[in-house]
């Protein structure tokens, strides 16, 4: 029998309060965990490069949707939009932020105890693949004046929205990572 | 000198706690900002179709570009819940360590 198992049968036995069964179990898991190496972790810890790496990506998808919003506010009647908003004009853009993702991940795939940032790469990557196939739907939808063929500013708003709020997540864990430990 | 599990028991529990009045407020408030976002673009894409501003098909892209960006913020909240209760347990761990240390006469913790 193990010794948090020992306990628990003793505590019952003894017909002791919830907390003080809590108490024991905390100092057995604990105790337990400690024999075993002293500190206990399940999550990687904290990557600088990584950190940085996942900024400079948000400073240029961040970049790179001013763009397209600066597109969706010209007039839909600007004869030069049906150029300015073919997919292919941001073909190198898709190539530069895939490359910059795949070199994160590969980065986080190699730390030990990090699948939780590996797949919200993923998700991000998964997500960047979307906007560009949202760009393609819309060049090639019938469009009676050439910035139609351009994604609108409330699409554009959820896009943001969106790709804001994954990197939001990957760099809120990876700081944490850091910062739940201080002083540990 | 022997051990007093009990109060090495209460000491390793005001830690842990200490620890986690601490982090909880962090995770709870992110996860409660992150929920409202969520709810806040689910609510523009659907104007955005009553609209007519998107087809149903760019509607539902939209729509699993909001349900990945949901996915990564849930795997957040699960981190930060890993780490505060390693925080937690190392802390309890740490509290009584020079107690621990000094009955058994070696470095244990």
């Amino acid at each position: 029998m193990s010794l948090e198992a020992s306990l628990f049968s003793v505590l019952r036995s003894q017909r002791l309060s919830a907390l003080r069964r809590f108490a024991v179990y905390l100092t057995a898991v604990s105790l337990g965990l400690a024999i075993c190496g002293c500190q206990v972790s399940r999550v990687s810890t904290y990557d600088a490069d990584t950190d940085r790496g996942v900024t400079e990506l948000q400073q240029y998808i961040d970049g790179y949707l001013t763009t397209l919003e600066a597109l969706a506010e010209k007039p839909r009647s600007t004869a030069s939009l049906r150029q300015l908003c073919d997919p292919d004009q941001f073909a190198d853009v898709y190539q530069k932020l895939n490359a910059k993702l795949r070199t994160l991940t590969l980065r986080n795939e190699a730390r030990d105890r990090n699948q939780l940032t590996v797949d919200q790469l993923r998700l991000l990557r998964e997500n960047l693949s979307n906007l560009q196939s949202q760009q393609k739907l819309r060049y090639a939808t019938e469009a009676s004046a050439p910035g139609d063929r351009c994604l609108g500013a409330g699409q554009l708003q959820v896009i943001r929205n969106s790709l804001e709020q994954i990197i939001r997540a990957i760099l809120t864990l990876e700081l944490a990572k850091r910062e739940f430990r201080e002083g540990a | 000198m022997a051990i007093d599990v009990a109060e090495l028991a209460r000491v390793m529990v005001g830690a842990a706690r200490g620890k986690l009045k601490k982090q909880w407020p962090v995770i709870r408030a992110y996860a409660e900002a992150e929920a409202r976002k969520t709810a806040e673009t689910i609510a523009m894409i659907e104007t955005l179709r009553l609209t007519s501003a998107i087809s149903p098909t760019e509607a539902r892209l939209l729509l699993e570009m909001q349900r990945n960006s949901a996915k990564a913020v849930l795997m957040t909240v699960e981190g930060l819940g890993l780490l505060a209760a390693e925080a937690a347990i190392n802390a309890a761990i740490g509290a009584v360590r020079t107690t621990v240390n000094k009955a058994l006469g070696f470095t244990l913790l």
